[in-house]
């Protein structure tokens, strides 16, 4: 289970509307959080991600939102105050997911995960799903050499290492 | 710098160092050569192949296979059976280590041969030491799963790295499945030591985020998995703009400009 869907699971029971995240954690602390606004239509969701750095896609967000969506229905804002969700856990620990609102605005979002042990504290968070855009792009000009998937002696002929040595030869 | 490239284990090694001598270049030939000598599966007269048809029980194979094959065991054992040997028709195949161990073998070389900065990629596994000639980290292109001739990420080595990718794209399916996960297509590990990286990266493909996170718990691991869907599953070292040693920094800042 991702972390991401470990926070959705405790976050659906919170009952809260609207909620998206960003977990981007480094040895155990929760480092950012984001701002997500849902928009509940008839009969189907839309799932709307506005983030400073990031946005959410996939099977994970459609699946919060169909938990979500039924706490929407009898919710008609946010009430300020602090909220804390039900602990989910796995084998490897838990995690809590306490929300703040203030002025009607989720302002704070943060996943407190306690594990089985002090390592998995650390790791619990550290690689987390990301999208395709928000991972570290190569600078060619730079690359020394290539990892991939084994290749054979014929299918070297057309690989990016191939070529890299074709070029200091 | 010189490079050395020569055909090994059905696939091309390529090396390089600021010198590789003749002597450097036979004794990294033999490091490849005695293994795959000994372990391969493509010819009829090797000692694995022997263990294959079951002509030769482990328990009176050479000390040489004994000891890669308890290595495998060993593997099996720590990855909860997502990394194992065996394949599914019974059949022993310890490849996977061999070129990890054949690796390891090289770095012996040229470490022996007074060398401390140096690159071996041997089909797509690759071991760094040191930095490249101009004092740059030695950086490692990881190959994007969906276009093989495009690179998805980079990894720049701070010193002695190991930089594993096991994947389902170029030989097919040749990474049997523990169960029937097939949530990565591709996964790439940053270790300290070639063979960790390596098995680990086949036990994370094999057993999908169940063997990412048991992976995560018990290794001082980066990762890059690429599920099958698209989805990426990334260590912090390979997010964009987010630098390892700038990273702590700039992320508050980040959170509270996306709160606000």
């Amino acid at each position: 289970m991702s972390t991401r869907a470990k926070i959705a699971s405790a976050v659906a029971s919170v009952g809260v509307l609207a909620l998206g995240w960003q977990v981007g954690t480094a040895n155990g602390q929760a480092l950012a959080t984001t701002q997500t606004t849902m928009t509940t239509g008839t009969g189907n969701t839309t799932t709307t991600t506005t983030t400073g750095n990031t946005t959410t896609t996939g099977t994970t967000t459609t699946k919060e939102a169909s938990t979500t969506t039924a706490a929407a229905a009898s919710a008609s804002g946010l009430t300020d105050g602090t909220f804390t969700g039900t602990t989910a856990t796995n084998r490897y620990g838990s995690v809590t997911v306490t929300v703040t609102v203030a002025s009607g605005r989720i302002t704070n979002v943060t996943a407190a995960t306690t594990a089985t042990d002090d390592h998995s504290a650390q790791i619990n968070t550290r690689t987390v799903p990301v999208l395709k855009s928000e991972v570290l792009a190569a600078q060619s000009a730079s690359i020394s050499t290539v990892s991939g998937a084994t290749y054979t002696s014929k299918a070297y002929v057309t690989s990016l290492q191939s070529a890299l040595d074709q070029a200091a030869a | 710098m010189d490079r050395f490239v020569f055909e090994a284990m059905g696939t091309v090694v390529s090396v390089q160092a600021a010198t590789i001598s003749d002597a450097a270049r036979r004794d990294l030939r033999r490091v490849f050569g005695d293994l795959e000598d000994r372990f391969t599966l493509y010819r009829p007269d090797s000692e694995a192949s022997a263990v294959a048809r079951r002509d030769l029980l482990v328990p009176h194979a050479s000390p040489e296979y004994r000891r890669v094959y308890d290595l495998a065991v060993d593997w099996r054992e720590r990855t909860d059976g997502s990394f194992t040997p065996h394949r599914p028709d019974g059949v022993i195949d310890l490849s996977g280590i061999v070129k990890a161990l054949a690796i390891a073998g090289s770095a012996d070389v040229l470490d022996a041969a007074g060398l401390d900065r140096w690159c071996i990629n041997a089909g797509g596994d690759v071991l760094v030491s040191g930095t490249q000639d101009d004092g740059n980290p030695w950086v490692v292109g990881i190959v994007d799963p969906d276009d093989r001739t495009a690179l998805l990420s980079q990894y720049s080595a701070p010193g002695r790295r190991a930089v594993a990718t096991s994947g389902t794209a170029e030989r097919g399916e040749h990474v049997w499945r523990t169960g029937a996960n097939a949530t990565f297509g591709q996964v790439t590990v940053v270790a300290d030591d070639i063979v960790t990286a390596d098995v680990l990266a086949t036990a994370i493909l094999a057993g999908g985020p169940d063997a990412l996170e048991h992976a995560q718990r018990n290794w001082s691991i980066e990762v890059l998995a690429c599920a099958s869907d698209g989805r990426l599953w990334a260590s912090p070292v390979f997010h964009a703009e987010r630098t390892p040693a700038a990273s702590a920094e700039q992320t508050p800042t980040a959170s509270e400009d996306a709160v606000g």
